[in-house]
């Protein structure tokens, strides 16, 4: 009976770590700016300085391990902050969509910020992402 | 033993609530993840967007995230979409169907905002409800003109009138005047759409008399620069009681106190001159101490 019970109590602690929230790795080496550029297929259009460069800027703001804030531009008219901690370079556009699907998947994270990389993500337009979304919204 | 088998039921009793919880936020995590992609759609090219959009309405999914999917589709500015958001229009129901049409409205394409008018012509009265607003929404004063010309009935007709004023739609309410003739609803019209000159010309105008008194008392609820005058020279000018009694009613309503302190200052007839003062309090006119002060002064 005693061993049944000590079986149970251990099981359920496994259970209980098991059921913890994923959280997002890539951003929690440091607190600061991380910053990466990315082709995207989608015409930006002329929103930004009428540059219609299909390259995009992307920032993210990490604090006590986290990202907090997500921004964007055109990479031709570049408006993120100066200090950056972390710059990942250029990435592909499989790179970048893992990025921001990291942050939209991450339960831990703030749900403007996860829903902020879901825009981004839909905007830099790659098959994967509407895929991604198809299965999101099919999804019960 | 007793000690620890407490502890376990413990344990399993906040890992159950536990996951419970944690359930109930995953569910309402993954919702507003959804409507985020969704939202985020609108960004995306149409081609992309579409078939996505199309499967959440054909879906189980909550009628808030269709209500949504609706939206988005009203926003894509193709030919595909916009056929398809008029078929939502016409084969849906209840509260979707209303949606569907009134994201026609909002999304103001002319040839989407054209398939209603079948629509309205097939639909109950909450389908007609629904497309008047949309007509209303995309300022679409022609399509409800086209309504209101067309009823098979005095509601139908009064309803799409009523719009018309709502919408400001001074030239059509006119030209409905000389195609329907005169009614009720389009004199109510002319009045919520504010048209002063026609209803004076109406309230001038004593060929048919309920038209005309219905017109003196819209007047009053118009308002307007000469308002007050104009009703002053009707009251004067008729020996009917009944315009006498609307002009003082428009009088009233227009809160024009000044023009009956001018009729009461006129008047010789004591009945005439108790009447007005009694409407002049009704006003709550400052002039009625005034008349107090002369009627007293009079007196002594």
């Amino acid at each position: 009976m005693m061993r049944a019970l000590k079986a149970l109590f251990l099981g359920l602690l496994v259970l209980a770590l098991l059921a913890s929230p994923a959280t997002a790795s890539t951003f929690d080496k440091a607190d600061g700016w991380y910053k990466w550029t990315v082709d995207s297929p989608v015409n930006m259009g002329s929103s930004c300085c009428g540059n219609l460069s299909g390259e995009l800027a992307i920032y993210v703001r990490s604090k006590n391990g986290g990202p907090v804030r997500i921004r964007a531009y055109n990479a031709g008219c570049d408006k993120g902050p100066e200090e950056i901690v972390t710059d990942l370079g250029a990435l592909s556009l499989a790179q970048s969509d893992a990025l921001l699907l990291e942050i939209v998947q991450a339960s831990k994270i703030d749900m403007d910020v996860r829903e902020d990389a879901l825009l981004w993500l839909v905007l830099t337009g790659s098959d994967e992402t509407f895929e991604y979304v198809d299965r999101l919204l099919s999804s019960r | 033993m007793k000690n620890f088998l407490n502890i376990a039921t413990a344990l399993v009793l906040v890992l159950f609530s536990t996951t419970a919880l944690a359930q109930s936020d995953d569910a309402d995590e993954q919702d507003s993840l959804k409507m985020a992609a969704l939202e985020a759609l609108i960004t995306a090219p149409p081609e992309r967007a579409l078939p996505i959009v199309d499967k959440v309405l054909a879906s189980n999914s909550s009628t808030e995230l269709k209500e949504r999917a609706l939206f988005i589709l009203s926003q894509m500015d193709t030919s595909d979409s916009q056929t398809r958001l008029v078929a939502y229009a016409r084969d849906s129901q209840g509260e979707l169907q209303a949606e569907a049409i009134r994201m026609i409205g909002i999304g103001g394409n002319s040839e989407a905002l054209a398939g209603l008018g079948d629509i309205y012509a097939s639909g109950d009265a909450d389908v007609r409800d629904a497309v008047l607003e949309a007509y209303l929404i995309a300022d679409d004063t022609d399509a409800v003109f086209e309504i209101a010309t067309n009823a098979s009935n005095e509601e139908e007709f009064s309803e799409a009138v009523q719009m018309l004023g709502v919408m400001g739609a001074h030239e059509q309410l006119r030209e409905l005047r000389s195609r329907a003739g005169l009614s009720e609803s389009l004199v109510e019209a002319y009045m919520i759409s504010g048209d002063e000159v026609t209803l004076r010309e109406l309230a001038l105008d004593g060929s048919n008399p309920e038209v005309q008194l219905q017109a003196i008392e819209a007047l009053g609820v118009v308002g307007g620069d000469d308002v007050g005058q104009t009703l002053v020279d009707l009251y004067n000018a008729s020996g009917d009681e009944g315009v006498k009694e609307a002009a003082l009613q428009g009088l009233l309503i227009a809160g024009e106190d000044g023009a009956v302190l001018e009729l009461y200052r006129n008047s010789s007839d004591n009945a005439e001159k108790r009447e007005l003062l009694e409407l002049l309090v009704v006003m709550g006119s400052d002039d009625v101490w005034d008349i107090i002060d002369s009627a007293l002064e009079g007196a002594e």
